[in-house]
């Protein structure tokens, strides 16, 4: 009798701590997986504002940039994400529109998602 | 020799808790082979994207219109070389077009997404691109 009674106390342990291990790895597999995919898309979005910048005209610059922000950050909220991006004119920008190209400007971006909280300053090249 | 019962019982009790530790390593395993396959669909998508001709595929494809108005066989025959059931559809937040569709029974859907911001000398639209593979 008594030996049974120690064989069920190790067996539900054993189980306990197997379902515990279990569920621990779902967990960390979600958390990784989603972490993984966030960062390509991070990427993606910093490759998309810096083909922009690089194929527009000084005097669309602006403008494209300020529809892409916004385009992004709107595709994010719709994901529970939060992308706030900031394209800066830099101060020793020319002020002749015709000469304004994405070398002229500081880009950032504060990425925050349940998975993954980035702050990244980025430079196109 | 006598096997006594307890033994049987100990070796049954080791027997189980082995194969239910199997099964902890089973998500372990799954996240490999889905790093995997996602990292192959993703460096896909991206290379694809990289391209101006199919920029402008995508660009130029009617989202209102259920028939496709581009022709999509080059994209096709790539895909058609890595992968036997594939899926990529096109949208700008609102509304969807699958270009081809997963078919049959499958398990697994793995998707990538890929923003695109493009335009020409008259248009600019925002579109989500998705490469999926059904396995």
């Amino acid at each position: 009798m008594k030996g049974k009674k120690s064989q069920l106390i190790i067996i539900s342990i054993t189980l306990l701590i197997v379902l515990i291990v279990f569920i621990n790895s779902t967990i960390v597999n979600k958390k990784f997986k989603e972490g993984y995919i966030q960062n390509y898309l991070l990427s993606n979005i910093m490759d998309e504002i810096c083909k922009t910048g690089k194929l527009s005209n000084g005097s669309y610059i602006e403008n494209r940039y300020n529809i892409i922000k916004n385009k992004i950050e709107n595709y994010c909220l719709k994901k529970n994400i939060i992308c706030n991006i900031t394209i800066v004119k830099k101060s020793s920008a020319p002020t002749n529109l015709t000469l304004l190209n994405y070398t002229h400007f500081n880009y950032t971006i504060n990425y925050t998602s349940k998975y993954l909280k980035v702050y990244r300053r980025f430079n196109c090249k | 020799m006598v096997i006594k019962k307890s033994q049987i019982l100990n070796f049954e009790l080791i027997l189980g808790l082995s194969l239910l530790s199997l099964i902890v390593f089973i998500p372990y395993n799954n996240l490999n082979n889905n790093k995997g396959i996602f990292l192959e669909i993703d460096t896909l998508a991206n290379s694809l994207i990289k391209n101006n001709n199919f920029r402008l595929t995508i660009l130029s494809e009617n989202l209102s219109s259920q028939n496709l108005n581009n022709n999509w066989s080059a994209i096709e025959n790539i895909l058609n070389k890595s992968y036997k059931n594939y899926f990529l559809s096109i949208t700008n937040t609102s509304i969807e077009k699958i270009v081809f569709n997963c078919s049959g029974k499958f398990k697994n859907k793995i998707v990538t997404e890929k923003i695109i911001y493009i335009y020409n000398n008259t248009y600019a639209d925002f579109r989500i691109l998705k490469l999926g593979v059904c396995y």
